[in-house]
C-alpha cells in the first residue's frame, strides 16, 4: 500500500465530510420520521437543549466537576505511579516481575465492587471518587511506567552512572524523560477508561457532574423529544472524550517529536512533515489549563456538590412545593406537561447526597 | 511437582498478598469489619455456593458478559475487515466519525436503549457489546492495515482473490492483534457487567454487590470482588492460551 500524497485541503474536507455526513444524517431522519422522533430526537433539538441545560442546569459547572475528577484522579495516580513504577522499573527489576502478576489481578479487581470500601474509607463525597478515579487509572499507568523505564537506552542509563550521577538527578534528568513517551500513553490510554467508569460512578453515587446530569436527565423527559436531555449529555460526555484524546495526541506529537507518528486510519506510514524540536507551547498552555481546572474547578465542583446540582441551592432543580408534579418549569421551552407526572426529577434538592440509580 | 513449585515462583507475590490480608484482618491491623478475613470471604462463597444462590448469579452474570462479547466479537471483526478493504478515502471520511461514536458512554447507550426497548436483559447485554466493540474493530483494522506489506505482496502476486487474502493471509496475520482487542474487550466487558447490573438489575454478580453494598454485607461484597477478580483472571488466561495456541507459527 503505497504512500498517498493528498493535498492538506482535501485531507481536511474528507475528515470532516463523515461528520457532516452524520449530522445531517441525525437531524434528517428524525425530521422525516424513519426515526421515531420521540426516542431519536434530531440534532437540533439536542442542541437546544445543550443550549437550555447550559442556561439552566449548570452544564458548564457539571462538565468541569467532571473534567476536575479525570484531571485530579490522573494527577494524583501519577504521583505515586511514576516514582514507584521508576524505582520497580530501575532499582528493582526483579520485585518489579514478581509483582506483575499481582498488579494484573489488583488492576482487574472492579472499580464499582470496591465502592462501599472507599467509602468506609475515604467517606462519602469527593475524596472517595477521586480514590476511585486514580485507582482506575493507576494500574495501566504503572505498567506503562515500568515498561517505558525498562525500555530506556541501557548505554545511555550506564553512562550516566558511571559519571557518578545521584539517584535523583539519575530519576529525574534521564529516567523521567526516558520514560515519559510511555507514561503519556498510558495516560491516553487510561483516560477513554476513566472517563466512562467516572460517568458510572457519578450516577450511583453522584453529588455533581456530568454522570449525575446524565442520571437526572434520564428520570426527565423533556418535551418534545423525550430522550434529548439523555442526548444533550451524552453528547457533551462524548465531546469531552474526543476533546481530551485529541489534547493528548497533540501533545504527544508536539513533546516527543522524534516518535513516529502512526495512525489506525493511514495504511503507511502518516507523512513525516519535518518536525525538529518539541513545540512547548502548547503544552505550557493545557498545563496552565491543568492547574486553572485543578484550583478554580476543584472550588467550583465543591460548591456544585454542596448544593446538590444548583450553585444557588434552590431554583433550577425543581422543588415540590413550587412546581408540583409538573416539574420543569424553568424550562422555556417545555411544553404542556401532560403525562409527565410521573419524572419530576431530583424534586428535592437537600434529600440524601447519594442517588442511587436502583430501583 | 514441578509444576506446583513454577506455580508458586509466579504466583509468589499473589499468595504473600492473600496472606499479608488473612494476616492483617486476624490481627486487625486493619478494622475487620472494614476488611474481613480472607478465610471468611472465602467460607461465605463456600456456603453460598452450597446453597446454589452464587451459581445463579454467577451464571446469568457469565451469560450476558459472553453474550456481550459474542456480539462485538460477530460485529466488530468483519466491520474491522471491512474498513481495512475499503477505499483510503472512505476510511479517513469515517476515521472521525468512528472515534466520537467510540467516545460515547455505554452508559449514555444504556439510557437510550431503555427508552427504545425497555431494561431487560437485552438492554444489558448491548451495552456490555458497545463497549466491547469498539477496541475490537479498531484492533482488527489496525491488525489488517499493518500486516507485513512483504507477506501481502507475495501473496497477491500469487493472484490470490481478495477472499482468500483476506482470509487466508490477512486474517491470519491480524489475529494477534485480535486478540489483544478482544483481551481488552472482555476486561471491559466485565467492568461494565458490573456497573449495568448495579444500576438496574435483579440478578447476576453486580446485583448481589449491589445489595451487599446497600446492606453493609461487607464479606458478601467481599466474594464478588474476589468471584470478579477470579473470573477476569481465568478470562485473561484463557485468552492468551488460546493466543499461543491459535496464532500461526509463522508469526510468532
Amino acid at each position: 500500500m503505497a504512500t498517498r500524497n493528498i493535498p492538506v485541503l482535501l485531507l481536511v474536507c474528507l475528515r470532516l465530510s463523515g461528520i457532516a455526513l452524520l449530522c445531517i444524517l441525525w437531524e434528517v431522519l428524525p425530521r422525516s420520521g424513519l426515526v421515531n422522533p420521540t426516542f431519536f430526537p434530531p440534532l437540533s433539538a439536542v442542541l437546544q437543549e445543550i443550549a437550555a441545560l447550559l442556561r439552566d442546569q449548570h452544564l458548564l459547572g457539571h462538565t468541569i466537576a467532571t473534567l476536575w475528577r479525570v484531571v485530579a484522579g490522573i494527577g494524583l495516580a501519577a504521583l505515586v505511579a511514576v516514582p514507584a513504577g521508576a524505582i520497580l522499573g530501575y532499582w528493582l527489576p526483579g520485585l518489579a516481575a514478581g509483582l506483575n502478576p499481582l498488579f494484573r489481578i489488583l488492576a482487574q479487581v472492579n472499580p464499582f465492587s470496591l465502592m462501599t470500601v472507599f467509602l468506609l474509607f475515604f467517606g462519602i463525597g469527593e475524596k472517595a471518587k477521586l480514590i476511585i478515579v486514580a485507582w482506575v487509572a493507576f494500574w495501566p499507568l504503572l505498567h506503562h511506567v515500568i515498561v517505558g523505564v525498562q525500555n530506556i537506552d541501557a548505554d545511555l542509563l550506564k553512562t550516566a552512572r558511571s559519571m557518578g550521577t545521584s539517584p535523583s538527578r539519575l530519576f529525574l534528568q534521564i529516567i523521567l524523560p526516558g520514560a515519559a513517551p510511555s507514561i503519556l500513553l498510558g495516560v491516553r490510554t487510561s483516560i477513554i477508561l476513566l472517563l466512562a467508569i467516572l460517568v458510572a460512578g457519578e450516577m450511583l453515587g453522584g453529588l455533581a457532574g456530568l454522570g449525575w446530569l446524565l442520571h437526572w436527565s434520564s428520570n426527565y423527559y423533556s418535551s418534545p423529544y423525550a430522550t434529548t436531555p439523555i442526548f444533550a449529555v451524552g453528547l457533551c460526555i462524548s465531546l469531552i472524550g474526543v476533546a481530551l484524546s485529541a489534547v493528548l495526541r497533540k501533545l504527544e506529537r508536539d513533546l516527543f517529536f522524534w516518535k513516529p507518528l502512526e495512525s489506525a486510519w493511514s495504511a503507511s506510514p502518516a507523512p513525516q512533515t519535518p518536525r525538529r524540536r518539541p513545540n512547548r507551547i502548547f503544552a505550557v498552555t493545557v498545563l496552565s489549563a491543568m492547574l486553572l481546572l485543578l484550583v478554580a474547578g476543584g472550588a467550583s465542583t465543591s460548591w456544585l456538590s454542596k448544593t446538590n446540582g444548583s450553585f444557588s441551592g434552590e431554583g433550577d432543580v425543581p422543588s415540590p412545593s413550587a412546581s408540583g408534579h409538573s416539574g420543569h418549569m424553568s424550562h422555556e421551552h417545555s411544553l404542556p406537561a401532560a403525562g409527565q407526572s410521573g419524572h419530576s426529577g431530583h424534586t428535592a434538592p437537600t434529600a440524601s447526597p447519594v442517588q442511587s440509580g436502583h430501583p | 511437582m514441578n509444576v506446583l513449585t513454577k506455580l508458586s515462583n509466579r504466583y509468589a507475590a499473589v499468595i504473600a498478598f492473600l496472606v499479608l490480608w488473612e494476616v492483617s484482618a486476624r490481627f486487625e491491623w486493619v478494622d475487620p469489619q472494614f476488611i474481613p478475613p480472607l478465610t471468611k470471604v472465602l467460607q461465605y462463597i463456600g456456603e453460598q455456593a452450597a446453597t446454589g444462590a452464587l451459581a445463579h448469579h454467577l451464571l446469568i452474570s457469565l451469560g450476558r458478559a459472553a453474550g456481550g462479547l459474542a456480539i462485538a466479537l460477530i460485529a466488530g471483526v468483519p466491520l474491522g475487515i471491512a474498513l481495512a478493504g475499503w477505499p483510503y478515502m472512505i476510511r479517513i471520511a469515517l476515521g472521525p466519525v468512528l472515534e466520537w461514536l467510540s467516545h460515547i458512554n455505554p452508559f449514555v447507550v444504556f439510557h437510550i436503549i431503555i427508552v427504545f426497548i425497555g431494561a431487560g436483559e437485552p438492554t444489558k447485554v448491548s451495552i456490555i457489546a458497545w463497549a466491547c466493540i469498539w477496541p475490537i474493530m479498531f484492533s482488527t483494522l489496525s491488525g489488517m492495515i499493518h500486516a507485513d506489506a512483504d507477506t501481502v505482496k507475495a501473496a497477491r502476486s500469487f493472484g490470490l482473490s481478495r477472499l482468500r487474502l483476506t482470509t487466508k493471509v490477512l486474517l491470519p496475520l491480524a489475529f494477534p492483534s485480535i486478540l489483544t482487542g478482544t483481551r481488552l474487550a472482555a476486561g471491559y466487558a466485565l467492568l461494565f457487567l458490573i456497573a449495568a447490573e448495579m444500576m438496574g438489575s435483579t440478578s447476576g454478580l453486580g446485583f448481589m454487590i449491589y445489595t451487599a453494598q446497600a446492606n453493609y454485607q461487607i464479606v458478601q461484597m467481599f466474594s464478588g470482588v474476589l468471584i470478579i477478580a477470579v473470573l477476569a483472571i481465568v478470562l485473561d488466561g484463557i485468552m492468551s492460551a488460546a493466543g499461543k495456541r491459535l496464532v500461526h507459527p509463522a508469526i510468532k
